[in-house]
């Protein structure tokens, strides 16, 4: 029997229809949007005052226009094809003034606050209706500024502050005014794409559970602020994944994925190459199953390809903040999180051949395209190349609109998440090398290192886990974890030993790196001339949270471009996860498989 | 503890016939077996072969598909502000080892023993490979789960004092098979959207009403369901909800709101057109005279609940206290356990639960439905006659005194059921008219010595605890009341009462039933999910009912006024 072709013709329930995005025509939709916010907002700004309290000194507006398109298929089947229109309304109001106000307190009222910030308004382009929501928004909006104030000042009488740095830099304002996409998307097609890259796993029985999801987004941005800047931007956004995992005999849960991230469909890999990434993986984990064990190791290590990617991603991306943290009530001092960076700066924390730039601005790098582009951030602050680490030196840091005593202006790395909230975030990031070696020489220097050491073999690190993707399933949440004490990575999902006898390559399992952080980075002793870019999404860092959650297709998206790179010694140590007994009987579909 | 919520949203519609081309509806039907043949083929490979690799044979599997679509289409003064579809399947698992007389599922007393599990997701298509895939995994983590859990249970039991009520874990019932039809609600969008539009602009009239919208939610619910002794059930359900909603704030800060909603299980049973904008108008007048109305005052004393406010009171204070798993459960009140063949209330009062019921006087009963979802058939429960306590609703969790399962067992997707209600009727032996009820009410505060009783036209629902540790009471959220007085001045609408009280004491004080009976079709909340229920009651007058002062927010009305309008 021909089983593909039975998965294939077994139909579908949802109905199959090609997905319009948005109803108005461009141009039309962005005046009356813009026009009612801006109405409002002069409004408010000239007439809003309660008796004897404060008038607002800033206020601001934006209006996330959300279309997404969403299919999930396990097995080959759908599990999901849905298409959610949302648009959420968020109000930014200060009353006091640039050097002090009602921003960055962080006690238990301001917790509650950030969930109340948020207000979902009519799909329509109808001035009357988003002015209604607007109005009802910016009042609450004001009480809770107004109380908030009160709330710091008293903080701020009972505990002496050292240094005076004003709440919010000055800047200047902005037009920048983009016509609004409308994408059409064959959902029809697309959900037949993704089931046929999940009915791949029906060739890989040793794998236990899988999905493909895939996430077409446009997100209009709308933003306006008292000071004059208006933003229109579009940003598209295609995210797909395709993830596994299994357990192996010896009881080990072992999960993998593969990702393709896009502005656009167009930009996706073709069809063949999709299913041949899907394929690779699916491979790479029923290897994986079989692949030997590791109890320990000590020694150099080769990050290559996304490993290294996420090695900059997990160890110095949440560093590079130099957002000053909120006032906190001593209760919540745990959730303010400050750079380590911040009192090394000028100095040497990298080796001198590495530099590393922020750079929304580019689109591109050679013939891929970055997700993590943007022109205006979402403080109404244009996006700029910053270089931050220049031959190993640590020259500044990402700024949002708070300033701090050595940066006083934003460089345009403010970005909202999802849920509203503003941190700073880098969009695209660059890892460059001066005098990079190609992956051979770099492999070479490795089995050099063991061999100097009189070690059987090394490793190479290929991919590590991305738990938001693997661990989140297709309805769950997956909590990560950032901050100061944390000095863990994901566990590696493919590694290999390389014997230093004759580098010969064999897949392994079962250690992960014990301690790294970023005196780690400093023993990087080579770099490579093979750039890879990795996509993913990042929650908004600083500011409000060590704890934060990321959804499967949800956080911004981020590109970050780097080489191989490898590292002298790094320590591991035993996974020491529960282990369970495989299922006891045998998958249903693999009859034979026993 | 048991936090229940009665949530009334609201909803309705009209005309429009959604009918799939009959071609498709075949297509469906054939489909639905597979799902079926799918669960079957699985559970008896799971049955087979578990009991020789694991380390005992479970006695008992159920599986439970649950396919639900939604659609909500919402709108706020004439533009839309949601519209959604969405479609999903949710598997629930039912995996027991050890016996009927004591299982998996037993209590573990002295800790905290509440399991949540992940919903399960599995494939919207019929494809037997990937439901297959589905249910094998689930299947093995909780048959390990099951197997670990009965060593608990074990363990505590020879540690622990003997249990009050010694019965089984799970009642011995009858295999069941049905194969009904593949129901669909999908409303036809477009149409909708500008009928809801509509309806929601009346409020742009209003300007004092900050908040309002319109919206149209459909639901059909078609259940999956196999197990281990042969049962074989498809069946499926819809409803229709048309809901209203309006808020305001008083001049001293308090929020007040009104809602509305029709209810129907099929979509032309919805008020036409003109009613629908009707209803709307009325909304909108009556909370704008909410916000002028006085404040209430702290009182008890008699009142009249209408129709559908004493279903929401009945379903609160006594619907939840004879769900069968409360008077088992120890850490629960327990309030009527020991009290069968005695008298709780008033002899002219009977209750009972049925889920076969439809309609009632033509309108559509949400609690309607034919198995449970434990695949027992729905039945009729008398739950008390003339005043007498006979009998409680029960899942297959039995209770002393009462083994078997009446067809209660209820849950939402992704939960494990526990009996609940249904379509709660309560039925007087005997009425009075209107008028009569009113006089009545009147002598009895002359009787009491006050000057007024209360009207409570319409509540919102409400929440009960049932748990020990907590007293036992209830809360009712009257929307609508009204002071009649004495002397026979007009009725005098209130504003910020809140219903409060104990139950047993509540339901001594009932003094007679009157003839308008009103039907309260909502969710309701408990620790098995929201599930659909309808209460049925007359009015009733009470000798004694307790008001306290709402919770009053404090925040200003808006600083400044609406924004001027701008004309299309």
């Amino acid at each position: 029997m021909n089983k593909r072709k039975k998965i294939f013709a077994s139909l579908v329930f949802i109905i199959l229809l090609p997905l319009v995005f948005s109803p108005l025509p461009a141009g039309e939709r962005e005046t009356v949007i813009l026009s009612a916010v801006g109405d409002e907002l002069a409004r408010s700004m000239g007439q809003l005052e309660i008796e004897n309290m404060k008038k607002p000194y800033y206020l601001e507006y934006t209006i996330s226009d959300r279309q997404v398109l969403r299919i999930d298929a396990t097995f080959g089947s759908l599990t999901r094809s849905e298409q959610v229109h949302d648009r959420v309304l968020f109000v930014g109001l200060r009353v006091g003034g640039y050097d002090f106000d009602n921003s960055a307190f962080l006690n238990r009222e301001s917790l509650y606050a950030f969930y109340r910030g948020s207000r979902n308004i009519s799909l329509e382009d109808d001035y009357n209706a988003i002015r209604h929501d607007i109005w009802l928004a910016t009042d609450s909006a004001y009480k809770e500024a107004l109380e908030q104030l009160a709330a710091k000042e008293a903080f701020i009488k009972n505990n002496i502050q050292d240094e005076k740095i004003p709440d919010f830099s000055k800047e200047k304002s902005i037009q920048s005014i983009s016509p609004a996409k409308t994408v059409i998307i064959d959902r029809a097609k697309w959900e037949k794409i993704v089931k046929e890259l999940s009915a791949i796993f029906r060739l890989f029985p040793a794998i236990h559970d899988s999905a493909v999801e895939m996430r077409v987004k446009m997100t209009h941005k709308y933003y306006v602020n008292s000071e004059g800047t208006r933003v229109c931007q579009p940003q598209p956004l295609v995210t797909l994944t395709a993830h596994a995992v299994t357990r192996t005999a010896d009881g080990m849960q072992l999960r993998h994925y593969v990702p393709f991230y896009a502005p656009g469909t167009d930009q996706l890999p073709g069809e063949k190459q999709l299913a041949a990434g899907v394929k690779k993986m699916a491979a790479e984990l029923s290897a994986l199953a079989a692949a030997p064990v590791l109890e320990d190791y000590i020694g150099p290590v080769l990050f290559t390809g996304q490993a290294s990617a996420e090695l900059f991603k997990q160890v110095l991306v949440p560093q590079l903040s130099g957002e000053r943290p909120p006032l906190t009530e001593p209760s919540l001092a745990e959730l303010a999180v400050s750079s380590k960076l911040v009192r090394r700066m000028n100095r040497r924390i990298l080796p001198r051949e590495i530099s590393i730039s922020a750079d929304p601005t580019r689109a591109v790098f050679g013939k891929e395209a970055l997700i993590g582009a943007y022109e205006v951030d979402d403080q109404g602050v244009p996006a700029r190349p910053v270089q931050l680490i220049e031959s190993g030196l640590l020259r500044t840091l990402l700024m949002s609109r708070r300033p701090r005593k050595e940066i006083v202006r934003s460089n345009g790395h403010a970005r909202m998440g999802g849920g509203g909230k503003t941190g700073v975030q880098i969009g695209n990031l660059f890892i460059t090398a001066q005098k990079g070696k190609t992956y051979k020489k770099l492999k070479k220097n490795l089995l050099q290192m063991c061999k100097d050491q009189k070690l059987p073999f090394g490793l190479i690190i290929a991919t590590v886990d991305d738990p938001a993707i693997t661990g989140a399933g297709s309805s769950g949440y997956y909590m990560m974890r950032r901050g100061q004490g944390d000095r863990q990575m994901t566990a590696p999902a493919v590694m290999y030993r390389v014997y230093a006898a004759d580098g010969r390559e064999e897949l392994v399992r079962g250690i992960t790196i014990s301690e790294i952080d970023l005196r780690s980075l400093k023993d990087i002793i080579a770099v490579g001339k093979d750039y890879y870019v990795h996509h993913c999404l990042l929650n908004p860092g600083g500011g409000l949270g060590r704890f934060s959650f990321a959804g499967s297709g949800g956080g911004l998206p981020v590109s970050i471009t780097a080489p191989s790179v490898l590292i002298e010694e790094i320590e591991f140590k035993k996974i020491e996860a529960q282990r369970k007994n495989p299922p006891l009987l045998k998958h249903p579909y693999f009859p034979d498989n026993r | 503890m048991v936090l229940k919520t009665m949530l009334k949203i609201l909803i309705l519609v009209i005309i429009v016939l959604f009918v799939f081309s009959s071609v498709n509806y075949a297509e469906t039907q054939e489909k639905s077996n597979i799902v079926l043949k799918a669960m079957q083929e699985e559970l008896a490979r799971s049955m087979q072969v578990l009991g020789k690799k694991g380390s005992q044979a479970p006695y008992f599997i159920g599986y439970r598909i649950t396919d639900t679509y939604r659609a909500n289409i919402s709108s706020a003064y004439g533009a839309l502000s949601n519209c959604t579809e969405k479609r999903s399947r949710i598997l629930d698992l039912d995996v027991r080892v050890g016996s009927h007389k004591l299982d998996n599922t037993h209590t573990i007393r002295g800790r905290y023993d509440y399991e949540y599990t992940m919903p399960v997701k599995v494939s919207v298509e019929d494809d037997p490979a990937a439901i297959k895939s589905a249910l094998w995994l689930a299947t093995d983590k909780r048959y390990k789960a099951a197997v670990k859990k009965l060593i608990q249970v074990k363990a505590n039991k020879g540690v622990s004092v003997k249990e009050e009520d010694q019965s089984d874990d799970f009642s011995k019932e009858k295999a069941q098979v049905y194969s009904g039809e593949f129901k669909t609600a999908a409303p036809e969008i477009a149409a909708w959207k500008k009928r809801v539009k509509e309806y929601s602009a009346i409020f742009n009239d209003y300007p004092k009403i900050y908040n309002a919208w319109v919206s149209l939610r459909s639901a059909a619910e078609n259940k999956y369901f196999v197990n281990s002794e042969g049962t074989s059930l498809q069946h499926g359900y819809t409803r229709w909800r048309l809901g209203i909603m309006a808020r305001t704030k008083a001049e001293d800060g308090m929020e007040l709101y009104k809602t509305k909603s029709f209810d129907a299980r099929d979509l032309e049973n919805l008020p036409d057109h003109e009613t629908l904008k009707k209803a709307v108008l009325k909304i909108a007048k009556d909370l704008l005279a909410l916000r002028e109305a006085p404040l209430m005052e702290p009182f008890a004393g008699p009142a009249i609940l209408s129709g559908e406010a004493t279903g929401v009171f009945f379903h609160e204070i006594f619907g939840h206290r004879i769900e069968g798993h409360r008077q088992k459960d120890e850490r629960n009140g327990q309030t009527f356990t020991k009290k069968i063949n005695e008298q709780v209330l008033p002899t002219f009062i009977s209750v009972y639960d049925d889920p076969t019921l439809k309609q009632f006087k033509k309108v559509d009963l949400n609690g309607h439905y034919l198995y449970d979802d434990e695949g027992v058939k729905a039945e009729r429960v008398d739950v008390v006659q003339d005043g007498i306590l006979k009998n409680f609703l029960m899942s297959r969790s039995p209770i002393e005194g009462f083994s078997r399962s009446n067809g209660h067992g209820r849950a939402q997707a992704g939960r494990h059921p526990v009996s609940r209600q249904g379509n709660l009727v309560i039925e007087p032996s005997k009425t009075v008219s209107r008028e009569k009820l009113r006089r009545m009410l009147t002598a009895e505060c002359k009787a009491q010595g006050k000057p007024y009783g209360l009207y409570f036209d319409d509540v919102v629902g409400g929440f009960t605890f049932t748990g020990r540790f907590l007293p036992q009471s209830f809360n009712v959220t009257p929307v609508t009341v009204y002071r009649v007085y004495v002397d026979g001045r007009p009725d005098e609408l209130v504003r910020g009462v809140d219903l409060i009280g104990t139950p047993l004491t509540s339901f001594s004080k009932i003094i007679a039933c009157g003839e308008d009976f009103g039907v309260f079709n909502g969710q309701c909340g408990a620790e098995s999910g929201s599930v659909p229920v309808s209460a049925v009651a007359p009015p009733v007058l009470t000798g004694q009912i307790e008001v306290q002062k709402k919770y009053k927010a404090s925040d200003k009305p808006p600083v400044l006024p609406p924004p001027q309008r701008r004309e299309k």
